[in-house]
């Protein structure tokens, strides 16, 4: 596999094996459609992404290079969201900032396997909250005004376990 | 680094470690004034003496704390500490409630206050300047070793991350005797950590600079996420996490409404309040499991009715099996119903109106009507003629008259594929089954058990079906044993219908009897299934899917 040079928004150079730099759909579109040949000494500019994310990025697409290609997505399969791998949650155990800027990479990149694994676990860190614990550990304000939330609230009233 | 920074700093550094410390009793024995409480923190709401000591701390605001559950919680606030963290939150700042943000302005004061007493807690006799900010790194550094000790797996390594010169080499003189005091005890024995909390706890002003980090709470991500993005997370979330996040912000609220998240519903079992339908199918909810629910009436509330009636539901597949709901509720839900597939409203009693309701879903493929009572012959011939794309169709049990099996056998869909008549106790009779093998003639499944008015003549019909996969005559006792075993024509006549691979004879034959059947025909499973499966949502014990659709997240 010939290798590949990917520019980061602010300007550093990653020299990448190209299957790695597949794993992006946006690359791998990038590529074809400019029809990069062997040897040449193009460079793809990434400006959505910073190096820190970037590197963060190659490295999971290293590990991950093997992985079958992920399907469309299949809604008659179960949303599991407890089946995050240990070295996916070893190299996401990292702030909120970067989790947050790994999945915005992952979109723009279009990463679906990194993108899910990011989204899970935000939701894993979302379920099992209260509506408040959720603002406290996102830093989300609470915009509602008093008569707007009793609305939502009553909306929510649904249904109770027998 | 100016001192005051680092004192930040390594507040930050140590506050997270108590997070799983709630459970542990705190006592502040010590010779200053602090020394008469004795807080334990998990009976704190009986101890008078606690609210005293924050008063006493300018902190007079525990009482008027609702939003802390625990005694431990109120606490953990009041002096910035976060107890109880979530095990899976990232954050980077602690959980403190706003409300505690009124405290910032007193910072200064009480710390003052706080160092004074930690003087005098420390030593007496020893002299500290109040502003001596060292006095913290001293004490952070066997905390931290403890803490480890003791519960390493909560220990977060961030939390760790401390630069160790920076407190050896602002160790003061006056303070090295009870520096190498605390490190000298064995860090896991219970002296040694009870005496470090003592410094923990007497120290406040220790805990109170968070307050002052809180002014600036971390950055909103979210709020960075385009909508897409958010509904890439949300799509992971249980339906009970989805409505919790809908009161978070008004952003949240938008984006859990959309129908991509609530495409499938199960609320089996559940008890629904009055009026929760208007917002549920708002949002959307194609397949919908509602099984043994029950719902109060009204469904709908009245303002929703009103405001929307021509309003349609995106409802597909619906199981209202044993649902408990009023006639006139399941008549407005249905009436909002047009693009049904398929229905299960098994056990359900029924009316003509209901019946109307839901004849109009022309497009219903699967209708599930066992065992409801009240199905009339206007009624049945209403949605024989209306439902022309039905293939499978169980009306067993519903204890049809003469006159509703006429119209039915008369006016069926010669689409359909499975028929489920069983329970037409002396009402079916060889006519019926003689009009229907003339209509339907690509059955692939039959059930008539316990249609008792059938003969042996029926034994006849039921071979010009020529596509029929299964067959049952279960408890048949108008059709004698004799006629399957020793009549040459039946065996003439099974071996002419080839597609046939199960037979269900229940209680007509005895065991010797059986064993020739099973014996003669050997390609043909014998009395296999004992409930039939035409048209249910949900056979067996599997309940997280119907008709084969995935119904929970």
């Amino acid at each position: 596999m010939p290798n590949i040079k990917l520019q980061s928004s602010d300007g550093e150079i990653f020299d990448t094996s190209l299957d790695i730099a597949l794993c992006s759909l946006t690359i791998k579109t990038m590529i074809d459609d400019c029809g990069i040949d062997e040897g040449e000494d193009t460079v793809v500019p990434l400006p959505n992404v910073n190096s820190t994310i970037l590197r963060k990025v190659l490295t999971w697409a290293q590990y991950h290079k093997d992985d079958p290609q992920p399907t469309e997505d299949d809604d008659s399969k179960e949303k599991r969201t407890d089946d995050i791998s240990s070295w996916d949650a070893d190299f996401l155990k990292v702030d909120q900032g970067t989790l947050f800027e790994l999945i915005l990479a992952a979109n723009y990149l279009d990463i679906k396997g990194l993108l899910d694994v990011t989204c899970k676990t935000v939701a894993n860190m979302i379920k099992g909250k209260t509506p408040e614990e959720i603002r406290k550990t996102f830093n989300i304000k609470n915009d509602f005004t008093p008569a707007e939330e009793e609305q939502v609230r009553k909306e929510n009233e649904w249904c109770e376990e027998k | 680094m100016n001192s005051s920074e680092r004192k930040t700093k390594t507040v930050e550094n140590i506050c997270p470690i108590f997070k799983k410390r709630n459970k542990t009793e705190v006592n502040l024995n010590s010779p200053s004034k602090l020394n008469k409480f004795n807080v334990e923190l998990e009976k704190e709401n009986s101890n008078p003496s606690v609210p005293e000591f924050f008063n006493l701390m300018g902190l007079g605001m525990l009482s008027s704390d609702e939003s802390s559950n625990s005694a431990a919680s109120a606490f953990a606030a009041a002096t910035g500490v976060c107890f109880g963290g979530d095990e899976n939150s990232n954050e980077a700042t602690p959980n403190l409630d706003a409300p505690k943000l009124h405290l910032i302005p007193k910072t200064t004061t009480i710390l003052n206050d706080s160092i004074t007493d930690n003087a005098c807690f420390l030593d007496p006799n020893e002299t500290l300047k109040p502003t001596n900010f060292n006095v913290n790194n001293n004490i952070r550094s066997p905390l931290s070793a403890i803490m480890t000790n003791s519960r390493p797996q909560t220990a977060k390594p961030p939390t760790m991350a401390v630069p160790s010169t920076s407190s050896s080499s602002t160790t003061t003189s006056s303070l090295s005797t009870f520096s190498s005091l605390i490190n000298s005890r064995p860090s896991t024995s219970a002296e040694a950590l009870s005496s470090v909390k003592k410094q923990v706890f007497a120290d406040s002003g220790f805990f109170l600079y968070r307050q002052r980090n809180r002014e600036s709470s971390g950055p909103d991500y979210f709020s960075r996420l385009s909508d897409e993005i958010v509904l890439e997370i949300f799509k992971w979330l249980p339906k009970k996490a989805l409505i919790r996040c809908s009161s978070v912000c008004r952003k949240f609220n938008q984006l859990t409404a959309d129908e991509s998240l609530w495409t499938r519903l199960d609320l089996g079992g559940k008890h629904i309040r009055a009026g929760a339908f208007s917002h549920i199918l708002s949002r959307g909810v194609i397949i919908f499991r509602l099984a043994q629910c029950e719902m109060v009436h009204p469904t709908f509330d009245k303002k929703f009715l009103d405001s929307y009636p021509d309003y349609q539901s995106k409802l597909q597949y619906l199981d209202l099996s044993m649902v408990s709901i009023t006639k006139l509720s399941l008549k407005q839900l249905l009436g909002r119903c047009r693009q049904l597939k398929k229905l299960s409203l098994e056990h359900v009693p029924i009316n003509d109106e209901i019946c109307d309701q839901i004849a109009k879903n022309i497009n219903l493929e699967s209708l599930n009507l066992a065992m409801c009572e009240g199905l009339q012959s206007w009624s049945v011939r209403h949605l024989m003629t209306e439902l022309v794309n039905l293939n499978s169709l169980n009306i067993s049990w519903t204890w049809l008259s003469v006159d509703a099996i006429n119209a039915l056998v008369s006016t069926i869909t010669p689409n359909l594929l499975r028929l489920n008549m069983a329970g037409c106790r002396k009402t079916m009779f060889d006519s019926h089954l003689l009009t229907l093998s003339k209509r339907c003639k690509q059955l692939l499944e039959l059930d008539l058990s316990d249609c008792t008015g059938l003969t042996a003549e029926a034994m006849k019909i039921v071979f010009s079906f020529q596509s029929l996969g299964y067959l049952s005559l279960s408890r048949c006792y108008g059709i004698s044993a004799t006629s399957y075993i020793f009549e040459n024509q039946f065996s003439r006549d099974l071996n002419k219908l080839p597609s046939l691979q199960y037979l269900d004879v229940f209680g007509i034959l005895s065991d010797n009897a059986l064993r020739v059947l099973e014996h003669s025909f050997p390609n043909i499973g014998i009395n296999k299934f004992i409930h039939s499966s035409v048209a249910r949502p949900t056979v067996g014990t599997r309940r997280t899917s119907i008709w084969g659709l995935r119904t929970r997240d």
